[in-house]
């Protein structure tokens, strides 16, 4: 059977042994865990409880966040292109893992980020802070008194100022008592120390008033640079903060070295982030058990086969107990579909529409050939056919996927897509025909064309259609076999048992009547059927003079039948539309030859290549959902329930890393 | 504010089909059927082409937004992204057939005022439908990308619930395809 058969297993345990039995079933990785359902379970002893010290690996998560997002400014884990579409983890070896738990020590790590990244900090403030100083300063550099001496004395004011270049040659400037003297000009201003003769009577700096006049504003230099004002001229002073500079920039290398350094780490960091990350999911789904005073009950699924191996895994414990039985009518048993190889990369197509439940079909066999002819006549190119499964295959075998279903699914439509463009005679659209005319190439690609969809877009058509016709029919039978399968026969039978007959019956009946076959068969076909529609009608109908308005109701179920039909025209249209854009790509490169006489067919591969890999990629996308759209609303609504719970057994988180052995 | 401007750029685009159909209509003897044709294939690709400039920008910006967030979602909003833009492509498509059936690479175009208006609306179906369903279609890989980003293992059904506005631009394509290579007669 396409879904597993699963075994609902109930561990019984002393609570001493809660938690190497928890971190056994992680290791296993055999058990879906279930939230307990025994009743009158106490509650969860103290440690656990809202109240308990807060666990340790919340502090450690937090930590270990902080530290990450520091190492990720030196350190980036290569990531190859490809990772980017398949979410590939980087691989951390299992020893490598083991060694990061047991000696990383994080609380010092994190004090030590915490203390580099407060005095990066304060050495960048600083050193920005320096380099304005040293702006400022630069151009009073000539200044030859100590900056330190500039200041007001009891009699005389002097200071530096910044005035107008035009209020040098002012005459209060040259008054008695007054002397300045031009330190730069630049851009319309002027530096100037001045010096003002102020008497006894007023000392509070008189050069201010002088300055107002002027237009200027004084400058207070040697307070900004209070702590450097020892080493006596400006230059000197601008000497001592550079020194002071190259300092802190030393200072900072050394911290930047030592956290690339450190930065080093960051696989250890990431590695040890699912470590936390998983005793934190272990805690998680402790709670979900039950528990009396001195025990702890386990509730979950296993798969009936692995039975034997999980209770073998398990006979460490002696103390424990395994109950294992047959699910029951109300259990939300959770879903693994087993298909044979061949099916299993279709299960990604049934997994986008979610899960069976347990108790009915898996479609995923029934979907799967439908699938796969769909895709390849939407996509219909040949040559587009062998790349996608070349570049399937080659996907598979380099990036070495967890769950390679996906990339196995796209190879596998690629020979649909091979065949149904050989079928139509599209080789890279019209390749063929318009480079190659005349070649053995274009003869073998010739002469196995059955179908000429732009040519005869009619047959292709009615080819789509009669594809629909069978799928719907398919569907039908697949819930009559479901129904029969659970017991209900009848129904079985009469409700859609009716409609395998009587849809078919139609079909050939329209054929016989255009006069493609000639019999009288499919009308008794058709007869029989409706008349087998019309039972089922009446049968649901309870009251007796309903029952025959039922019964000729049941028919208007004809035109859903009919418009999900309709719907298969959409085979056509993409098969077009990745086939003339073919063309078109072929018909503009020809084009170009025609424009640029000698160069042209320079240009001519790259115009074919962007084009023709522009089609693919649209044209395969489009396939992939409108295949899919044909299952999950015209084939699934005609049998499936779905709601299904995946069997998601216990096992180590691994969000940032994959571990190997 | 896409959502509320859907309505703008459908109007825009539907403003340029009216411009060319009252040209045509009291221009149309001055014109000629070349013109005519021509307008046509030109109202598919452009129809067609501001939906899913639209949709395949508005999508993009957020699909950078939520790989910002984490950028192992990349792959999953990106198909969401380019389903939108597959209008603009059936547009041109459209259009390139019809530039074929006029023998517009062949030589001189030399169609009667009835073959232009022809052209002229067999080209429409997959414009129109194009333009709008793109804008729609956005609407819904928007709404997609929320799945991507908060559930990114069910992202394939924001897919195929995007895919399903798209079914109508698919009729109109076939549509325009068989009206062009079968009804129109040159």
């Amino acid at each position: 059977m396409a879904i597993a058969r699963m075994r609902k297993v109930t561990i019984l345990a002393y609570q001493e042994l809660e938690t190497p039995l928890f971190e056994k079933l992680r290791d296993i990785g055999l058990m879906h865990l279930t939230k307990s359902t025994v009743a009158g379970t106490v509650e969860p002893p103290e440690e656990m409880s809202l109240h308990a010290a807060t666990p340790e690996y919340v502090e450690r998560l937090s930590q270990l966040a902080v530290i990450r997002s520091y190492f990720e400014r030196y350190n980036t884990i290569e990531k190859g292109f490809f990772d980017m579409f398949t979410g590939k983890k980087p691989e951390v070896s299992y020893r490598q893992f083991k060694n990061a738990v047991v000696t990383y020590d994080i609380p010092e790590v994190f004090a030590k980020v915490q203390e580099h990244d407060e005095r990066l900090s304060r050495i960048n403030e600083q050193i920005t802070d320096l380099e304005q100083k040293l702006q400022v300063l630069e151009p009073w550099k000539p200044l030859d008194i100590p900056l330190g001496e500039v200041r007001e004395t009891r009699t005389c004011d002097t200071c530096l100022a910044i005035v107008p270049s035009a209020a040098l040659g002012s005459d209060v400037l040259h008054s008695s008592g007054v002397h300045y003297k031009e330190i730069w000009q630049d851009k319309g201003q002027a530096g100037i120390w001045l010096a003002v003769f102020a008497g006894e009577a007023s000392q509070e700096q008189a050069a201010n008033t002088l300055l107002t006049a002027l237009g200027g504003t004084r400058l207070n230099l040697a307070r900004e640079v209070e702590a450097y004002l020892d080493a006596g001229l400006v230059k000197d002073i601008c000497r001592a903060i550079e020194a002071r500079l190259t300092e802190l920039r030393k200072e900072q290398e050394t911290i930047l070295a030592k956290d690339a350094e450190m930065a080093e780490g960051l696989l250890d960091i990431l590695a040890l982030t699912d470590y936390y990350l998983d005793k934190q999911n272990l805690d998680l789904i402790r709670k979900e058990a039950g528990r009396t005073r001195f025990t702890l009950v386990v509730e979950g699924y296993v798969k009936a086969k692995d039975m034997d191996l999980f209770r073998d895994r398990l006979s460490v414990f002696t103390d424990i107990e395994i109950i294992d039985e047959e699910p029951g009518e109300d259990d939300d048993v959770p879903v693994y579909l087993e298909n044979h190889p061949i099916i299993r990369p279709f299960e990604a197509v049934t997994a986008i529409y979610g899960y069976p439940n347990y108790r009915e079909l898996d479609p995923t066999p029934w979907l799967a050939p439908f699938f796969w002819i769909f895709f390849g006549l939407c996509l219909g190119d040949a040559v587009y056919g062998i790349m996608l499964s070349l570049f399937s295959w080659w996907f598979i075998k380099t990036q070495k996927l967890e769950d390679d279903r996906f990339m196995r699914l796209l190879m596998y439509c690629g020979f649909s897509t091979i065949l149904a463009g050989a079928l139509t005679g599209s080789w890279f659209g019209d390749f063929p025909v318009s480079f190659l005319k005349g070649t053995l190439i274009e003869r073998i690609t010739s002469s196995i064309v059955v179908l000429d969809p732009i040519n005869d877009p009619m047959t292709l058509l009615l080819v789509s259609l009669a594809f629909g016709i069978v799928h719907i029919w398919v569907g039908i039978i697949v819930k009559m076999v479901g129904t029969i399968r659970a017991g209900q026969l009848a129904d079985g039978i009469m409700d859609h048992g009716s409609w395998v007959v009587f849809l078919p019956g139609m079909v050939l009946w329209g054929l016989s009547k255009v006069g493609i076959i000639q019999s009288n068969i499919p009308l008794y076909i058709m007869a029989a059927g409706a008349v087998l529609v019309m039972i089922s009608g009446g049968r649901s109908q309870k009251n007796i003079l309903l029952k025959p308005i039922s019964a000729v109701g049941r028919f208007y179920d004809i035109v859903g039948y009919f418009s999900d039909v309709l719907s298969y025209a959409r085979i056509l249209a993409l098969m077009l539309a990745s086939a003339i854009i073919g063309v078109v790509v072929n018909t503009i490169s020809r084009l170009v030859v025609d424009m640029l006489p000698g160069v042209g067919w320079v240009v001519i591969p790259v115009i074919l290549a962007f084009g023709h890999l522009l089609n693919l990629a649209i044209n395969a996308l489009g396939s992939f959902v409108h295949s899919g759209r044909l299952q999950y609303v015209e084939f699934f609504s005609k049998f499936f329930e779905g709601g299904g719970t995946p069997f998601r057994p216990l096992r180590r988180v691994r969000e940032n890393i994959s571990l190997t052995d | 504010m896409f959502k509320g401007m859907v309505g703008s750029w459908a109007l825009l685009g539907v403003g340029l089909l009216v411009v060319c159909l009252v040209l045509g209509g009291f221009f149309g003897e001055q014109l000629g059927g070349n013109v005519l044709a021509l307008m046509g294939a030109g109202l598919a690709v452009v129809l067609g082409g501001i939906g899913s400039i639209v949709g395949v920008g508005v999508a993009g910006e957020k699909a950078a937004g939520i790989t910002a967030e984490d950028p192992d979602n990349f792959g999953r909003v990106l198909p969401l992204q380019a389903l939108p833009g597959t209008q603009g492509i059936y547009g041109f498509l459209v259009a390139f057939l019809a530039l074929i059936k006029m023998n517009a690479f062949g030589g001189v175009l030399s169609l009667t005022l009835e073959q232009g208006w022809q052209v002229f609306f067999a080209c429409l179906p997959a414009g129109v439908s194009g333009l709008i369903s793109a804008l729609y279609q956005a609407k819904v890989s928007l709404a997609g990308m929320d799945i991507a980003a908060q559930k990114p293992e069910e992202s394939g059904k924001g897919m195929i619930l995007s895919a399903m506005v798209e079914t109508y631009a698919v009729l109109g394509l076939l549509t325009s395809i068989l009206l062009i290579m079968f009804a129109v007669k040159i």
